[in-house]
């Protein structure tokens, strides 16, 4: 019986499960897709007349006047764009000061200066006048303060920003602009900020003025004006290397989510480096993280802990880095040195047996949340796990569904032997996939679990030999290496999944790559009576560093849709759970991935 | 006239039978299996309706539709998927679609055929002959005899 009679039908509109979802009398959503397709489209015009009358209907709607000013800019009515842009401002909410802030920079970057100067002029009485938000407000008069016309700060009026302009002109009235910029700080933060926006943004960098520069970066950058700050930086580090110079602009690179000035910085003096600056390397931490640059991050890491060995705060914060990278191995191993450096630092002796004892609770405590954690992960995998499969198996269902109901139609008025035949075949197609999806996760879910004694290199090269079709395919050639026969205990039959697995992802990760390089695969044994490890590398495509801990999440995949499901290293990492083996992934190795695996050795095995 | 709906899906077996039973209501089919055929067979006022999967192989169904509605931006759109990605349908929303129908197990043929036909021609024959009946006498021909009424 079909769930809901649609032949009786009455009324056509009637809404389905659907069209609910985009309710009709949503005025905003159903007038902004229309001006998105007018303006998609290429009808500015058109678009425009919308937004206007959508903005006389809708009064209080920031979306229209800030489109209206974006379709105005567009087709060059800059005027008519910037009256929109103040429109949007006087109804925005505050949370919307980017999108004010980056508008008012393209007008910046078209307008010539003195036009600049009449529209912010004009915009910024419109704010004194008005009673918008009072954050906002602000926050639009600090960005507009760099256009308006000097007659704005007279000199003379406040003494404290007459000698700070004069100070400006040479370090050696260093003191003097400090104190000045500690009053103007509190009492005329506009004027000041004018101040540097005239005077000092855009001038002649000198040996001279080094110091008051950074000074004013630093202004800047208290201010949340990054962007200046880092103009300031990058320009007098072009004259002189200095380490807090150097610091600050990573500095702001980072807090900005753009790197490129301390590519070029780093690109003139590679020596930077090999700095011993505590500050600087830690910056560097921060660059290399997220330039993907595993081996420097790390030889970045043990700089800091070999130059302050003996400082505890230093190593601290190395560790922190250590956790928040998920290397609690390297966090652990820092712990005697962090309680040594400590008890060295002379504080009372009571007193420093609780810091370094709370000092060791610290990392013991994450170990303990990382597991919680790793619990966590795995309720998260399930979830995933469940979606990826539902999914997988719709599409049949889907399948004999249609088929079904199609042929069930076709039948009331005419049905062949054919069409019959074609929908049985149809139907055991449909779950022979089902099965092989079931069969692909076998190696989670049957409990019946041999344990028996095998020889692993002799399964392991069982299995390459099983692949060679697809290894020579690809030419790729694989050298597996043991220094003495290894014997596992377990269920061979689940080793063997565990190979082909790690084989197929390697295949593919060699033929998704794109540079040229011998295309290899390594298998390693190696026992001793602690445990068996085997470490498995390949130089295909590698794991970017950002992927490090999804690679073993169920349906995750960076191939190409229908390349893969990305099961392959979710069951790997299941078999190996089942075992109480652990996997790991060799951050050190960069010609591909290297997965490096141990088993425990069993008792009375 | 004839209606024309471009049906894009990857999957074989889904896209036969939704072939042919719109086919058998009359509707003209062109079946692409990939987002970039469905962009390089788009032309403006070619179809009056896609029906996109949201999963496909060589571009996804989102920036298909993207660059669909760049070509011909006032096509209707159905959304046609076994998964329903919060974020991925909020944008689809955003790009603007009709509808969208489920895959798995609540899929059902004859329902999506109906949705369809709705969106294709709101009423059906019995329908408008309906309206035009229930309409005042005479309304197309002499306002004043409406009046009188």
């Amino acid at each position: 019986m079909p769930r809901s009679s649609s032949n009786n039908m009455k009324t056509p509109s009637r809404p389905t499960k659907a069209s609910l979802l985009f309710a009709p009398g949503d005025d905003h959503a159903l007038t902004a897709a229309k001006i998105r397709s007018l303006r998609a489209s290429g009808n500015l015009e058109a678009a425009t007349q919308e937004c206007r009358t959508a903005i006389e209907r809708l009064p209080g709607d920031a979306f229209f006047p800030r489109i209206l000013g974006d379709l105005l800019f567009e087709q060059g009515k800059h005027e008519e764009a910037f009256i929109a842009l103040a429109d949007f401002l006087a109804v925005a909410p505050a949370s919307q000061q980017d999108h004010f802030a980056k508008r008012y920079a393209r007008f910046r970057r078209v307008l010539p200066p003195e036009q600049m100067r009449r529209y912010a002029t004009l915009l910024s009485q419109a704010i004194a006048e008005s009673s918008i938000d009072a954050i906002l407000a602000t926050w639009a008069q600090r960005l507009i303060v760099q256009d308006l016309p000097s007659a704005a700060i007279k000199r003379g009026a406040v003494p404290a920003l007459d000698r700070f302009i004069d100070s400006l002109t040479n370090d050696n009235n260093f003191v003097e602009l400090a104190k000045a910029e500690k009053l103007l700080e509190r009492n005329h933060q506009d004027q000041l900020l004018y101040t540097l926006n005239a005077s000092v943004l855009n001038r002649l960098r000198t040996a001279a003025t080094y110091r008051s520069d950074l000074f004013c970066a630093s202004i800047y950058e208290r201010f949340g004006f990054n962007a200046e700050a880092l103009k300031i930086v990058s320009e007098i580090l072009i004259l002189k290397i200095d380490a807090v110079a150097v610091r600050t602009l990573f500095r702001l690179c980072r807090n900005l989510g753009n790197y490129d000035e301390a590519d070029k910085l780093l690109a003139r003096d590679p020596g930077l480096a090999k700095t011993n600056e505590f500050n600087i390397l830690y910056e560097l931490a921060y660059y290399y993280e997220e330039r993907d640059d595993v081996k420097q991050l790390m030889a970045a890491l043990k700089r800091i802990e070999s130059r302050f060995a003996q400082n505890t705060f230093a190593l601290r914060t190395v560790r922190n880095f250590y956790i928040r990278f998920g290397l609690l191995e390297e966090a652990q191993r820092l712990e005697p040195s962090i309680a040594l450096a400590t008890r060295g630092s002379g504080k009372s002796a009571q007193f420093l047996e609780n810091l370094v004892e709370s000092e060791a609770e610290v990392t013991s405590k994450i170990q303990q949340l990382y597991s919680e954690l790793e619990h966590q992960k795995q309720l998260a995998a399930i979830s995933d796990l469940t979606t990826g499969i539902s999914h997988e198996l719709g599409q049949p269902i889907t399948n004999i569904r249609y088929t079904i109901q199609f042929y069930r139609r076709a039948f009331e008025k005419r049905l062949t032997k054919e069409s019959v035949l074609s929908v049985f075949d149809s139907i055991m197609e449909e779950t022979k996939r089902m099965g092989g999806l079931i069969s692909r996760l076998a190696p989670l879910t049957s409990s019946k679990a041999v344990h028996e004694s095998f020889d692993a290199y002799d399964r392991i090269f069982k299995r390459v030999s099983a692949e060679q079709a697809r290894l020579q395919q690809g030419k790729i050639s694989v050298k597996l290496s043991s220094t003495h026969p290894v014997m596992l205990f377990g269920d061979p039959v689940k080793f063997d999944q565990l190979i082909s697995n790690l084989l197929l992802n390697s295949i593919d990760a060699l033929n998704e790559r794109k540079e040229s390089r011998p295309n290899r695969i390594e298998i390693n044994l190696d026992q001793d009576d602690k445990e068996t490890r085997l470490s498995f590398a390949d130089t295909g495509v590698g794991i970017p560093f950002k992927n490090r801990n999804t690679i073993f999440d169920p349906f995750f995949s960076t191939k190409a849709p229908g390349k893969g499901e990305g099961l392959g290293l979710f069951i790997v990492w299941n078999i190996l759970k089942a075992q109480g083996a652990t996997i790991k992934v060799d951050q050190n190795y960069t010609q591909g991935a290297k997965f490096d695996i141990s088993f425990p050795l069993l008792i009375n095995s | 006239m004839k209606n024309t709906v471009m049906l894009v899906e990857d999957e074989r077996k889904t896209a036969e039978m939704l072939q042919k039973a719109l086919e058998m209501e009359g509707i003209e089919v062109v079946w692409v299996s990939d987002g970039r055929q469905a962009v390089e067979s788009m032309t403006k006022g070619k179809f009056d309706l896609v029906i996109l999967d949201l999963k496909l192989p060589e571009m996804s169904g989102d920036e298909a539709l993207e660059r669909i509605r760049k070509i011909d931006p006032y096509v209707e759109v159905l959304v046609y998927t076994n998964y329903q990605d919060p974020p991925v349908m909020k944008k689809l929303i955003n790009i603007g679609i009709e509808g969208y129908i489920s895959k798995g197990a609540a899929a059902d043929l004859w329902e999506t055929v109906e949705h369809v036909k709705r969106i294709l021609d709101p009423l059906s024959e019995a329908e408008r002959e309906g309206l035009i009946d229930s309409l005042p006498e005479g309304a197309f021909h002499n306002v004043d005899a409406a009046e009188k009424k």
